[in-house]
């Protein structure tokens, strides 16, 4: 561990809440690039501003504050892009994405119950397609397939999985 | 959810990077409706960032925090997020520690050597060679090592350092790219001008004994501090494309002009000096940090487009070479975020009159400062790939790899030594996007041996 408590305490609070502000930042955002820089951008400003925050508050609440203006940010410096939402649907998308992060949490831990349900040969080709570095057209054609064609498998496995996560929350009575 | 909703069609496309910016549009309209697709959309990505941390382990997590790089690793979906996490941290300080400052013999391994020659020693360096060093005085050539960490460095003389650590570097003075990989995240090169963290994956640097250094971003993010931690200097983040120029006096200036080793931009060395002698743009110093690349003789199949996107590469058109008289041409590979730049000028220094080509998309229309002072060589390159969601528009071609391809013009004009100038790629009062051009110059005499067609 660190030799500061204070540094310590941050990063038990940041790592804790690292996945959901991920995937807060995530919904937000047209890639996965521009997600992982944003949540480097994210990081920073939460540590530049930890001085401000008072322990006991609501830290997952004081993050998602942050990542929110770091989101806007980078999409009003990206406005020519018409790939980026516009700034009335990134507001609402935000606010609904934060209301929901508890679901959403619960949702990510039952996915790996739900993997687990798939057949191997479907599982092992999601975590292949996105694993870090993979280039999808090299996949399809290692798979004998088209890009086009990868992709729609991964769309409907995804929508399966979904759906699988969504019964078990139902299921626990948490849906 | 169901399945047969056509409009998931565009979350699967947008979540993947592939929709338009009509099927984005369309995607908007239906979620500003629809508060059942709000919840499926933020479930499908949502369910996205989820297999992506799987897929990735999310082994670890770098984050710096003022004065610390920290490595963060830790199990994911296997207990209540409010309990304390289970993590390993490693604290790789920035600061003062003793242990830090310990020398250490470092295990490398020579990848590449051209000539290259250490200390008094009068026998190159040889491939598979592998030294532990702590010192390191590069008198001669250029050599690569890979150290422990996967991390590769590429050195040219004369360079002069010291390794504080496997993941720490003091130049005193030299010129080197690094290569950090996946697991070198955070590896450190400092200088008397102040250090420079790389966050992935690689850069360069050039240090001045007790003067000024400059660093240039190839691909991911860096941060970089002028002085030390102890002056309360901040980190300024840099990402590809970026260079700065800095020193502990006079603190961090645009470097608008880096001379680029060919295998940076994506080709094979071959030797020859550049007769671009500078490029600079019209952008303000203080705005933006980006570099324009210049690979002499850079021009050849397979060479990065441009400085900011890793993908386009320059090649023949299929079942075509490219023309003799722009083969091998210095290649200036420009900024593609600067194609909305209405009021943008870029302006080439030549050391000797030359032949300068701009390679313009064919779709869209000449601007006109290219119609007046240029003409079109007929000739023609391809460039890609781009992005998925570039299919289906009109004029790309789609390749066996199922990505998009363009057709770019090339257009030249001849150019005297001096200052040379380009517009911007689209007219003030065209309203449609445009890609960036391509530059490319090649000295007169060796333009005029190969007239084109």
């Amino acid at each position: 561990m660190t030799d500061n408590p204070r540094h310590d305490q941050f990063l038990r609070l940041f790592t804790a809440n690292e996945p959901d502000l991920h995937a807060f930042v995530r919904s937000l955002l047209p890639t996965r690039d521009d997600a992982r820089e944003v949540m480097q951008e994210v990081a920073v400003v939460l540590w530049r501003k930890f001085g401000t925050y008072a322990t006991g508050e609501d830290f997952r609440k004081w993050a998602f504050g942050v990542a929110r203006y770091e989101v806007l940010a980078y999409a009003r410096d990206k406005a020519r892009d018409r790939h980026v939402f516009d700034d009335d649907l990134l507001q609402t998308l935000a606010a609904e994405s934060a209301a929901g992060v508890d679901v959403r949490e619960l949702q990510r831990e039952a996915l790996e119950r739900c993997l687990q349900n798939l057949p191997e040969s479907q599982r092992e080709l999601l975590l292949n397609a996105y694993a870090p570095g993979t280039r999808m057209d090299r996949l399809a054609h290692a798979r004998g397939q088209t890009a086009m064609a990868l992709y729609k498998l991964l769309h409907r496995l995804r929508l399966a999985l979904i759906d699988c996560t969504r019964r078990e929350l139902a299921n626990q009575g948490r849906a | 959810m169901n399945p047969k909703d056509h409009r998931l069609a565009w979350v699967q496309r947008y979540a993947d990077g592939l929709a338009s910016a009509e099927e984005v549009a369309q995607l908007q309209a239906a979620l500003r409706e629809d508060a059942e697709l709000r919840r499926s959309f933020l479930d499908y990505v949502n369910l996205d960032s989820a297999l992506e941390a799987t897929a990735a382990g999310r082994a670890t997590a770098v984050v710096e925090f003022g004065d610390r790089v920290v490595h963060v690793s830790r199990r994911r979906f296997h207990w209540p997020h409010w309990l304390a996490v289970t993590a390993a941290l490693v604290v790789l300080s920035v600061g003062a520690a003793k242990w830090w400052q310990r020398p250490a013999g470092v295990t490398v391994e020579v990848i590449q050597s051209e000539g290259a020659r250490f200390g008094t020693s009068a026998e190159p360096l040889r491939v598979g060679t592998r030294l532990s060093l702590d010192r390191v005085e590069l008198r001669s050539g250029e050599v690569s090592l890979r150290l422990s960490s996967g991390v590769v460095l590429k050195m040219t003389a004369p360079l002069e350092a010291r390794f504080e650590t496997p993941m720490r570097l003091r130049m005193v003075h030299g010129r080197l790219s690094a290569d950090v990989g996946a697991h070198g995240i955070g590896f450190t090169v400092v200088t008397d001008a102040g250090e420079v963290v790389d966050l992935g994956t690689s850069f360069g640097v050039e240090a001045e004994r007790g003067g000024e250094s400059r660093v240039a971003v190839f691909s991911g993010l860096v941060k970089v501090r002028r002085g030390t931690a102890d002056e309360g200097h901040a980190f300024t983040t840099l990402s590809e494309g970026e260079a700065v120029r800095f020193s502990a006096v006079a603190g961090l200036r645009r470097w608008q002009h880096v001379a680029m080793a060919a295998g940076a931009a994506g080709v094979s060395a071959r030797s020859g000096t550049a007769v671009v002698g500078g490029v600079c743009d019209n952008l303000s110093e203080d705005e933006l940090h980006p570099f324009y690349g210049v690979v002499s003789g850079g021009l050849r199949p397979g060479s990065l487009a441009f400085t900011d996107k890793p993908n386009p590469r320059w090649a023949p058109q299929p079942g075509d070479s490219i023309p003799p008289w722009l083969d091998g041409a210095d290649l200036v590979r420009t900024y593609h975020q600067f194609r909305h730049r209405k009021d943008y000028e870029l302006v080439l220094t030549l050391r000797a009159a030359a032949t300068v080509f701009v390679l313009v998309d064919v779709r869209q229309p000449a601007p006109g400062w290219l119609v007046e002072r240029f003409y079109d060589s007929g000739a023609r390159v391809r460039v890609g790939p781009w992005q998925p969601a570039m299919i289906g528009e009109p004029g790309t071609e789609v390749r066996s790899d199922g990505l998009p391809y363009l057709a770019f013009a090339v257009w030249q004009a001849d150019a005297g030594p001096g200052e040379f100038r380009l517009g911007a790629p689209r007219d003030t009062d065209h309203k449609d996007p445009a890609l960036m051009y391509g530059v490319a110059v090649k000295a007169r005499a060796n333009a005029a041996a190969v007239s084109p067609p």
